[in-house]
């Protein structure tokens, strides 16, 4: 009886242990496939710069380059020219980009013989014209904002227009999405320097023009048909500093900078922004050393660590510094003791700086 | 600090079947078949068993074959001189190395298993299931990309079913096979294992 269990036993445990010892199969390293999946997950982030037009406040500019880079995000080493309008069309200047998918970025380009939005490979290898309409794009480019339904913002100095994602011009009666608004918000259709978006879809807009048209504006999120449209608008801190862009952080609090002939009025701000009360208030300095920013022509936020990117458009900067923010005391801290990116050929005249992934 | 890789030859493994068949027979033997059914107590075992685990990723898989020792304490509940239920728990240490055959790199896992085991044995049979927290780092030698350490954990849950030699009234000695199966930080992690243990006995 004995025998007859333990035979099939030992016989069993005979086979198991071999079957271990002599398991072969085409296994992978676990290390690699992690790393793998880890890059499918978050793929490296890059930030991508186009030298082009750029607004500094009325400091001297550079002539862009007329590209775009990408740049790395941890050593602000260069990694890649992406593409080099040069070769694509004369007087081509990309003025704006945003994330398209994960392979496409779109590029707003100033051109004033042929404006249109570009459909970008990340890798540079391709180009295709994602829009070209006269009539939303009549006038010098400055910012182009993606909205969550794939939809754009784009300033065009003047006006706001709003390209819906199928790509049709949608507008407020016959005009632009926001078109000189009153009230309050008048007189903001010379130079839209920085758009933006709050959490209900209220539209935040900076305009540059000599005081008291130096201004941060909020219009609805339907855009501007009539006087109840003009939510809020909010005087620059000093009547010498030009706003030259701006970004909703993480915090919530509204990032702006300033650009201006006085040297003391080059300096970033930070705002409370409140989108149900319509209230846009405790303006603070955030960073107001001119040696470090001046002429600051664009601005953006890396969504992972929240730290901030300025680009200085001033001839004499034409550079990339990179801050912390602390959202309770309001102030930007340097990284480092040089800047991100230091000047070189691709970071003349930024006009727009985005961290997108690879 | 570099730690010397132990590779087993499928010889030593073999040698060590014929070492539990041996074993196996001689805990049979008129001799040390004194005690019919157990007896309502506490138990503390320790043993050596092989291991072979499975991690596995959205496209592809990594496994590992080596050596899993452990030490485990329990209580036996019998209904009956038969039957009943027992409890136990214990830790597993895994010493396991990537049975790629690519000889670019050299990959090894190490770590620990704490569990937790509720069975029921009927005769000499036992098996059941439980819950183990599993810590283990991966280390890798690569021809490509040098040195590199991944530290994966998680909570898995795992059936065995073992049969048990009465060896003496104080000890037992217990083949064990072991399926493991769960999530580890998003891989699918599976093991099989066989283990001998040598069990202690302390009537209570």
């Amino acid at each position: 009886m004995l025998t007859r269990i333990l035979r099939p036993l030992t016989l069993s445990a005979y086979l198991l242990l071999g079957l271990l010892a002599g398991c072969s199969d085409q296994s992978e390293s676990f290390n690699d496939q992690l790393d793998r999946e880890l890059a499918e997950a978050n793929p490296k982030q890059f930030l991508y710069v186009a030298s082009g037009s750029c607004y500094a406040g009325g400091v001297a500019t550079s002539t862009g380059a007329f590209t775009v880079a990408a740049y790395d995000l941890e050593t602000g080493n260069l990694d890649r020219l992406v593409i080099d309008y040069n070769r694509i069309a004369p007087g081509d200047a990309p003025i704006a980009i945003q994330e398209f998918d994960a392979q496409n970025l779109l590029v707003l380009v100033e051109n004033a013989a042929g404006r249109r939005i570009d459909l970008v490979r990340k890798d540079g290898q391709s180009i295709s014209t994602y829009l070209v309409n006269a009539t939303a794009l009549s006038a010098a480019m400055r910012r182009m904002v993606r909205l969550p339904d794939s939809s754009l913002l784009i300033s065009k100095s003047t006006a706001i227009e709003k390209i819906s994602s199928a790509r049709s011009r949608v507008t407020q009666g016959a005009n632009p999405y926001v078109n000189a608004p009153a009230g309050a918000c008048a007189t903001t259709a010379t130079l839209i320097s920085g758009v933006t978006t709050l959490s209900n879809g209220k539209i935040v807009y900076t305009h540059a023009a000599a005081s008291p048209n130096n201004k941060i504006v909020m219009v609805s999120a339907t855009g501007y048909a009539a006087a109840p449209d003009c939510l809020t608008a909010v005087a620059a801190p000093v009547t010498t500093a030009l706003p030259t862009d701006l970004i909703r952080h993480s915090s919530g609090q509204l990032l702006v900078s300033y650009g201006s002939t006085t040297a003391t009025s080059n300096f970033l701000y930070a705002f409370d922004a409140n989108a149900t009360t319509n209230i846009i208030n405790n303006a603070s300095a955030a960073f107001n050393d001119n040696s470090i920013v001046n002429g600051p022509s664009a601005m953006t936020e890396d969504p992972l660590t929240g730290d901030i990117f300025v680009a200085n458009g001033n001839a004499a900067f034409n550079n990339i510094e990179r801050f912390s923010f602390n959202p309770n005391t309001r102030l930007l801290t340097r990284i480092g003791t040089q800047p991100f990116v230091s000047a070189q050929l691709y970071s003349r005249c930024i006009s727009d700086i985005k961290v997108i992934s690879e | 600090m570099r730690r010397k890789t132990i590779v087993l030859p499928k010889l030593l493994w073999n040698r060590l079947a014929l070492f539990v068949v041996a074993l196996s027979l001689f805990s049979h033997s008129p001799l040390h078949a004194q005690r019919q059914g157990r007896e309502f107590g506490v138990n503390f075992g320790f043993g050596l068993g092989g291991s072979y685990s499975v991690l596995k990723g959205s496209t592809d898989s990594s496994s590992f074959r080596g050596w899993s020792p452990g030490i485990e304490a329990g209580l036996d509940l019998p209904w009956s001189r038969k039957s009943g239920l027992f409890i136990s728990g214990g830790i597993r240490q895994v010493d396991l190395t990537n049975t790629s055959t690519k000889s670019n790199f050299v990959e090894r896992m190490e770590g620990s298993s704490k569990f937790a085991k509720l069975g029921l044995f009927v005769g000499q049979l036992g098996f059941g299931g439980g819950i183990s927290e599993d810590t283990f780092e991966i280390r890798q030698v690569s021809a490509i990309s040098g040195e590199s350490s991944k530290n994966i954990e998680g909570t898995t849950t795992l059936m065995f079913i073992n049969y048990n030699f009465e060896i003496d009234p104080q000890f037992r000695l217990t083949f064990e096979g072991l399926h493991q199966s769960g999530d580890l930080m998003g891989f699918g992690f599976t093991d099989i294992g066989a283990m001998m243990k040598f069990v202690m006995l302390f009537e209570l």
